[in-house]
């Protein structure tokens, strides 16, 4: 089940979306059958989460105790659980080398239509493209709430990140004891008089593990292209596919190929 | 002066993640026993924070998390590990449900 914050845009059905990932995460994938959520205070970016300031300060006006604010926003990205995807026509040689994937790589291919699908029912999940911005001068929007106080700077990063063409579901995991301080809409009530001495447990160490139709997620599988002379392992992965009962298509990367003549 | 009104827990929906379908039966009925029948709350999120504990204590659970309900989505959502915490296996599970008011005729 999947939902949408205000003014944030989604890629069509159509659009692809790619994950690269090691072996051994792959293997994981299959065997859990569930895609692995990272916390959001795990990610290299100190901006994960960043209110622009003209924003904040425009919010701050209406807030009497600015501190509670800051210990929310602190606390905030651990119980933001972040699958992150590529989002782009082809598959990508830039991407195959950040995540250092030479030599036993795996692309995932989808389509946003088929991900929207492959998500199930006991979660719900935020999805959206990541809009590139200068956060500095990033104006204040009409219609500011909690909600996207809060929640919506996840689907926000700096222009030095526009490379990673980053499509994201997001999974807010609050403990229950944070229901002192939420409306029936998930808003937070009298923020400036409430989070006092609140501590903010852990609710895991690095991140959750979500269950998901890998049939619908993977219609596809691509192997690294660092690899095109070593066949095996491309029949390697296929069989372990098989081995979990899935029937998805493995294929090798054509990146480094030699053009035709 | 409290308010306090009945309220009933209903439309439960128990999402299993990694959790073999034995042990899912026990938790149905673990569930289904602790939801059953009025409950007493000033609020909707006061009898969601009761069953949330209740069922912290019946599972043993560290934590649980939830998603509160959205405007098309009525739902709350309570989340379990089901071996103490999140970290001690990929196994937990979701709870979802209606919080409703009885109306006092």
């Amino acid at each position: 089940m999947y939902s949408v914050l205000p003014g944030i845009t989604l890629p069509k059905d159509t659009d692809l979306l790619w994950r690269y990932m090691s072996f051994e995460k792959f293997v994981s994938l299959l065997d859990t059958k569930s895609l692995f959520f990272t916390r959001a205070d795990k990610f290299e970016d100190p901006f994960e989460g960043f209110t622009p300031p003209l924003i904040k300060k425009d919010y701050v006006r209406t807030v009497s105790d600015t501190n509670t604010l800051e210990e929310l926003q602190e606390n905030w990205p651990k119980y933001t659980l972040c699958s992150c995807w590529h989002h782009a026509d082809e598959e990508s040689m830039a991407m195959w080398d950040k995540y250092h994937l030479h030599n036993s790589g795996i692309a995932i291919k989808t389509t946003f239509g088929n991900f929207k699908d492959c998500l199930g029912e006991g979660y719900r999940v935020f999805l959206g493209n990541i809009e590139y911005i200068d956060h500095y001068e990033y104006p204040v929007p009409q219609n500011l709430d909690e909600m996207s106080m809060l929640y919506t700077w996840y689907f926000h990063k700096r222009k030095a990140f526009e490379y990673e063409r980053e499509f994201r579901a997001i999974f807010f995991d609050f403990p229950s004891s944070f229901t002192d301080y939420i409306d029936n809409y998930g808003n937070l009530i009298n923020p400036d008089a409430t989070l006092k001495n609140k501590k903010y447990p852990d609710t895991c160490k690095t991140g959750k593990l979500l269950n998901v139709d890998l049939n619908k997620l993977m219609p596809e599988v691509i192997t690294s292209p660092h690899i095109r002379n070593e066949e095996w392992i491309t029949k390697t992965v296929r069989s372990v596919v098989r081995k979990y009962e899935f029937d998805f298509k493995v294929n090798s990367s054509t990146l480094l190929d030699e053009p035709d003549e | 002066m409290t308010n306090k009104h009945d309220f009933t827990i209903e439309k439960i929906k128990i999402t299993p993640m990694n959790i073999d379908s034995e042990d899912v039966k026990d938790i149905e009925q673990t569930i289904s026993k602790l939801a059953r029948g009025p409950k007493k709350g000033e609020t909707e999120i006061e009898v969601f924070k009761k069953f949330a504990s209740a069922l912290e204590r019946a599972f043993r659970a560290e934590i649980s998390t939830f998603s509160p309900p959205l405007e098309n989505y009525k739902h709350w959502m309570l989340h379990l590990p089901k071996d103490g915490n999140f970290d001690a296996t990929p196994s937990w599970f979701s709870v979802s449900f209606h919080i409703k008011r009885v109306e006092n005729l």
